[in-house]
Parts: structure tokens; sequence; C-alpha cells
């Protein structure tokens, strides 16, 4: 069966870029033709074809056009409501605006821009909505799409090849309680309120306080929010107990998951958050703000709470610190989850089982 | 609830209690709310407008070349354009893509729409530049776009010679009155003559002394007006030899294009003729075995080949019998479809943006089938920088000369002997030279560690 990739762009390590890639691979071992088209790719293992030869390519009523969806794409629209193909919608969900606004009007035309197809994609009718989470689905289930054409597949991920590197840990912060959070610097990530619970952790304990590594890059069109950000550490006096690595590279993400006494994750908006399951895998226990996708990824392997007042999310990473047996039983729940639900061979099998229903045309 | 489930409950619950214990003991201090958009000022450290979000195109399109790039990053993508960015986008400019097109390909690509910058007036044009691009049909639309601008065009030209007309009617204006201003210059000097001559009279009885400086002066006047008039009829004839001859170098352009499209088109039909003939192909495939032997010696089989240039794909077909896993990019796209038509790997492109498109060392070995490809620095320099980028290590570069080059233009086209020293002076090492009364080829192996991009997280 010829099966056709369409995405906006492809990237080294980038989420959706991993998840294109990974779904290729899993498609081809099946015995699919997989191509790929995408307007922008660079520095990635893939052949990619331009989106102008797509309705060449996918020509036949038997085919199966996949459209990754994460941002606003008048082209990807169109071609999904003139394809012949059958149409397998892959939801990677777009952040709602309002997270931007004071901080980037361009984000927050964007977002806007992105979410307003989800009403035509919803009346499209596509033979298949395949979101990244059972949380990307409830935007099409609440604009009308029969709960049967809805199916989950988490995002095929780089989390193997992360486990095959040896930790750098020369920029991580060592022999004091470490938070770890990992994430580009966006307002959804919420970042002021991560900043406000570990000013409440080195409150509680002066003597020894603890140190907050962020990993992520800042937007340039979102300085305003990094400006933000660096007014509230600098409000606290927490510069010295703060760490921002914008360029980290793979061996440094591994040895920083090795070394947290604890992965925090306040995010607000999250599609399904690909880091929870990094931390999973390399063993850093979750404590995490229970909002949108996030309970559902993190299910039982972390502590997942209703509320982000910073004395609960202090109190549970100290909790986290100083209780062995607390540690490694979370550590053993994320690694357990991980290999039963998110490796990529799982999500292989669970593909698989999903494109059957386009095996006979 | 499971018993691994009433563990956790029982932790959150101590966890609570311990965290309204803290909150007592420790409160948080009081915070200053957040910067927000509205205090920041209109320009940042980079000169840029980041909170300005509507444009016209007008606006866009008034600077030239490497300034219109420029000015189009900062206003579309809100940052400073990036070295490799700003190349392509001038390169673009310099293969004749329209402004619109530029602006067009930014605003909408995924960083661009990312920002959501409002250009007034971009998309129409925008989309008939992309017309254009369709094959075949975007030259018919191309052809009508052009002959529907004439009236356009000439508009511009009947204001261009509005304009001229003005400016000359302008300087006849002036001229005219210079002219009066004289004619005054003339009356107050007979008025000043006639004074000096009763003072002259009246005083010191001398006319005839103080005429004659009066009639050299008026004389002096008299020249430069006719300076003036001269000067006055040259300017004219300027302007319409100038007319003309715009003219005249509009047409010629126009006739060099169509000559050159043509002749382009002819030697890609000949080329392909050529390499299709009986002897053309014997000949090749006893130097592609001879060839394909020396690559043979160098790489096991499964390895994974890059060929550029690959003409009608007799030497990727050469490869593959060899257990070579060998694809190819040709510019020519009958070439690229006659080996298409035989199941080659041969895809219709340009072959160094292929290259540079390929990941960091995924290729055991590249092949450059056609050397007169690099024929200028730039494009050395871009197979050298991608070569040592894509090639894993070792890796080797083989250099195919042909005696009969397909673009004989190129200097180096024909030369392995000059192949052989540049590779060695780029830093490529083991680098040799096959010769044959057939052709040559050149082979490098590259093994010197490259430098690469750290991953990040999300």
């Amino acid at each position: 069966m010829k099966i056709a990739m369409l995405v906006p762009g492809l990237r080294p390590h980038d989420a959706v870029s991993n998840d294109v890639r990974g779904m290729s691979a899993a498609l081809r071992e099946d015995g699919h033709e997989v191509a790929v088209f995408a307007p922008h790719a660079q520095g990635v293992d893939e052949v990619v074809r331009a989106p102008e030869e797509l309705s060449g390519w996918l020509d036949r009523r038997d085919g199966v056009l996949v459209y990754h969806y994460c941002v606003g794409w008048d082209f990807a629209f169109e071609a999904m409501r003139n394809t012949r193909a059958r149409r397998v919608l892959r939801y990677h969900n777009i952040t709602p605006p309002e997270f931007f606004a004071d901080w980037s009007p361009g984000y927050v035309t964007a977002c806007a821009g992105g979410r307003q197809e989800l009403d035509g994609f919803a009346a499209m009718g596509c033979d298949l909505y395949l979101g990244a989470s059972p949380y990307n689905n409830e935007d099409f289930t609440r604009r009308g799409v029969a709960p049967e054409r809805c199916e989950s597949v988490a995002p095929f991920h780089e989390i193997e090849q992360l486990l095959e590197l040896r930790g750098k840990a020369e920029r991580i912060p060592q022999g004091v309680p470490l938070w770890l959070t990992v994430g580009r610097l966006a307002p959804n990530k919420a970042y002021l309120e991560l900043v406000d619970a570990f000013a409440a952790a080195v409150a509680l304990d002066p003597a020894r306080p603890p140190h907050l590594l962020i990993i992520g890059k800042l937007d340039p069109n979102l300085s305003l929010y990094g400006e933000a950000l660096q007014a509230r550490i600098a409000g606290f006096g927490l510069e010295p107990h703060i760490t921002i690595l914008q360029d980290a590279d793979g061996a440094e993400l591994r040895a920083a998951f090795e070394h947290a006494t604890a992965m925090v994750m306040l995010s607000r908006h999250e599609g399904f958050c690909v880091p929870l399951v990094e931390a999973m895998a390399l063993g850093a226990p979750i404590v995490a703000l229970g909002s949108s996708a996030i309970p559902t990824t993190v299910g039982d392997a972390g502590i997942v709470w209703d509320s982000d007042e910073p004395h609960l999310v202090a109190a549970t990473v100290a909790r986290i610190g100083r209780d062995g047996e607390l540690r490694a039983n979370l550590r053993e729940r994320g690694r357990a989850r991980y290999a039963d639900t998110f490796a990529n061979a799982v999500l292989a099998q669970r593909l698989r089982r999903i494109m059957q229903r386009f095996a006979a045309p | 609830m499971e018993p691994s489930d009433d563990y956790l409950q029982r932790v959150k619950a101590e966890i609570l209690a311990e965290a309204a214990a803290a909150q007592e003991r420790a409160p948080l201090p009081r915070r200053d709310p957040p910067p927000r958009g509205n205090t920041t000022s209109a320009l940042d450290a980079c000169g840029i407008e980041r909170n300005r979000l509507d444009y016209h195109i007008a606006e866009l399109t008034g600077e030239q070349y490497v300034a219109f790039v420029e000015q189009a990053y900062r206003a579309i993508l809100k940052r400073p354009g990036d070295e490799a960015g700003r190349n392509n986008q001038i390169n673009h400019l310099a293969r004749g893509a329209s402004k619109a097109e530029i602006l067009g390909n930014m605003r909408w690509s995924a960083e661009g729409r990312q920002v959501g910058v409002r250009i007034r007036g971009l998309l129409p044009r925008y989309l008939l530049a992309k017309l254009t691009r369709i094959p075949v049909v975007g030259h018919v639309i191309d052809w009508f776009a052009t002959l529907a601008g004439l009236p356009v065009l000439l508009r511009h030209q009947r204001s261009a010679d509005a304009v001229a007309a003005a400016r000359f009617g302008e300087l006849t204006a002036a001229m005219r009155a210079i002219g009066q201003r004289l004619d005054q210059l003339d009356v107050e000097l007979a008025t000043a003559g006639n004074a000096v001559a009763q003072l002259e009279q009246r005083v010191f009885g001398s006319a005839q002394l103080q005429q004659q400086p009066m009639d050299a002066r008026l004389g002096v006047v008299e020249t430069r007006l006719a300076d003036h008039i001269r000067s006055v009829d040259e300017l004219r004839h300027f302007f319409y030899a100038g007319n003309h001859w715009l003219t005249t170098v509009q047409r010629n352009f126009a006739d060099l294009e169509r000559i050159s499209d043509e002749q382009r088109r002819r030697i890609e039909l000949l080329v392909a003729g050529v390499n299709e003939s009986p002897e053309a192909i014997s000949a090749r495939s006893d130097r592609h075995a001879r060839w394909s032997a020396e690559l043979g010696a160098r790489l096991n089989p499964g390895a994974r080949v890059l060929d550029l240039g690959s003409g009608d794909g007799s030497w990727l077909a050469a490869l593959a019998a060899r257990g070579i896993e060998a694809s190819g990019i040709e510019s020519s796209t009958p070439l690229a479809q006659a080996a298409a038509a035989r199941s080659l790997a041969v895809a219709a492109g340009d072959p160094l943006a292929a290259l540079e498109r390929c990941s960091d060392g995924s290729l055991d070995a590249i092949t450059l089938s056609a050397a007169g490809l690099c024929g200028g620095a730039t494009a050395l320099l871009r197979l050298f920088d991608a070569t040592a980028r894509a090639l894993a290590r070792p890796g080797w570069l083989f250099v195919r000369i042909e005696a009969e080059p397909r673009r004989p233009d190129s200097d180096i086209a024909a030369d392995g002997a000059r192949w052989q020293a540049l590779l060695a002076a780029a830093g490529l090492d083991e680098v040799s030279l096959i010769e044959s009364g057939e052709g040559s080829l050149v082979i490098a192996r590259c093994m010197a560690a490259v430098a690469r991009t750290s991953p990040s997280s999300q």
C-alpha cells in the first residue's frame, strides 16, 4: 500500500519529525511503500519529496495520506480535502493562543490560525483521526467526530538512541538536590510558576538549597517571556541556584536525567509531552501538574497533582530526595511504563493494528 | 485499588500535610508581576520591530539584493538573516525569482507562519509567481501574464516619457527665465551705459573711454547666453539617445534569454542522443566496468553511494552490479527520465543541492560523474563542504573525468590532474589519479573529523 506522510518540516531532535520518521520506518517494515513530503528538511536521514509532488505520487484511491497536523498550513488542508486517497489526520495538538497573549502577537496569530483549521478537519470526515494522546482526540470528538474514527498512538521518539549514549556531566550541577525540567521556554510551559515552586524549596532548606536545571531553547520571538523569567529569578535572588542550558546535547540530556532528584513538569498545555517519557526511560522520578495530556502520559509512573501550589511541589521533590524507597518505587514504575507502553516497538505494534483497517480498499 | 496505588496515595497524603506545614513555616516572599509586551520599545537590540505584524508589500520591495533579503528576514521572521538562508534567497534572486516570490516563500514557511506577519498585496503576486513554476502550464501563464502586463509596461513607459517631458519643460522654462533675466541685465546695462555716458559727458567728458569696457562686458554676457542655449540642445540630444539605447538593450536582453533557453534545450537533447548511440554505450560499459572495479576494491557490498550527475544511469548500473546500494541525481530531466525508465534510482534535480540535504555521515562514497558541475569556485566549495559532512569515516570521493565531458564549457571538466591537486589541497588523503585513453578517475579518501551539531530536547 502506498502511504504518503505530509509534514510542515523536518529537522533533527524535533518531536514531530521523530514521529514522522518512526512511523515511516514502522510502516515500511510492514511492507508498505512510504514517502515523506515536506517543504523543508535539514539534517535528517530520510528522502524527502516536495509537497507539490504529492498529488502525482499518491494518485490512487487505495493509498493513504497521513498529515502530521501541528501548525496551520493551508496547502495541507487543501491536499487533505482534494486527495482521492484515504485520509489520516495525525494530530500533535496546537497550543491555544491565549497562552501567548501579552508575550508574542505573532504566536497568537499563528496558533489561532492553526486551531481554526480544527473545525475544517472535523467537518472533512477523515477516515482516521490519529491523536498523539486521547486528550488530543477530544478536540475532534467535541466537534462531532465519531469516537470510533479516533485512535491514539503516542509519538515515536529517539529515546533508544539516548539510552545508548554515555552521559556528559561537566555542566550538570551535582552534590545538591537537582530539580530538572525539559522543554522549550514558552508561556504554556509555566516556567514562572516553576520558579515560584523552586523558591519555596529554597526557603524550606536555605542551608542546603537545591538547584534547578532548565534544558530548553528560547525562541527570539518570545524574548519578552525570557525577560520575564529572568526578572522572576532575580526577584527571588535565585540566580546562583538556577541554570538554563539552551544548547545541551544528547549526552548532557542523559546525564541530567541520571542526576536529577526529580523531573518537575508544571506545564499547562501538552499534546503528549515526550520529555516525561524520557524521564521514565532514564530513571528520573516525575512530579507533574495534571493538566491537558499529562495525566494520561504519566499514568501511575509519577506523582501528579491537580494544583501547582509552590509549597506542594517543593514538598513533593523534597520527599523524593530524602525517601529512598519512594525514589526507587517511582523509578521502577517509570521504567516499567516506558517498556510496556511507550517503547518504539510497542508503538509500532499498536500502529500496525490500527492501520489494518486500510488493508482492504 | 491495587496495593501499589495505595502506597502512592498514602505518600501523597503525607506530602500534602508536609506542604501545609511548610506553607505556615516559610511563606513565599511577595513577587512583582512580570513585565508585559506593551512596556517594551518598538525596536529591540537588533533593530527589529518585534511587535509590528502588518506591512504593505511596497514597504518591503524598495531595497535591492542583499538589503532586500535582510529587510525581509527582519520584517517577516523577526530575526537577522542567517548566512545559509540569506545566500539561498540571494541565489533565488540571481536565478530570476521575483521579490514577491522570495517574500512569499519566507512568509508561508513554517517559521514565517509561526511569526504570522500580514503583508498586504503579497498573496496574489505570490500565487502568480508560484503558478508560473508549474511545468508547461506555468510557461504559458508566464506568457499570458507578461502579455497582460504589457499595458502596464506601456503605461510606465508613457509615465516616464511624461516625467522626462516635464523635466525638459522645466529646464526650458528655467532657460527662458535666464534669458529674460539676461534681457533685464541688457536693459540695465544699457541704462548703466547711458548713465555712465551721461556721467562721463557731465563729469569727465570721456565717454568713449568708458564705453569700451562696457562693450566687452556685454560681449561676455552674450557669449554665456549662447553657451547656455547650446547646453540645452545637447541635453535634449542626450536624453533622446539614452532613451533609444535603453530600448535597444531591453530588446537585446529578451533575444539573448530566448536564444539561451533554446540552446539549453538543444544541448540536452543532443547529449541524450549521443549517450544512447551503440558505440557510446559499448565504450562506456567497458570503462565503467574498469572503474567500478576500483570502487569495489575500496567498498563493501551494500555500501551507500550517491552519484552526482548520473547521466543515463549506466554508471549506477555498473555499481549496482557489484552489490553497491547506489542512487543518483541528474540535472537533465530527459536523461533522468531515461534512467528511471530503466528502473535505476536516478532522480532529476540539482546534484549539489541533493548532496547538501544528505545527513551527516550517511554515505560511504560519493561519485562525481559530471566533473563540469563544479566549474566554479562556489560550486567547488559547496562540494567539499557537503562531502566532508555527509561522508562516513573513512569515506571515499570518486571524480570521474570523461574523455568527452558532457559540459565542455567548464575549464576543469576534463582535467584529472587539476582535480587531484584540488582534492589534496582540500584536505582529503590518499588522492590518486587513474588515467586511461578514454578518461580518468580521481580517488580520494576522507578521514578528518567533522564537528557535529548538538541536539536539543524539544
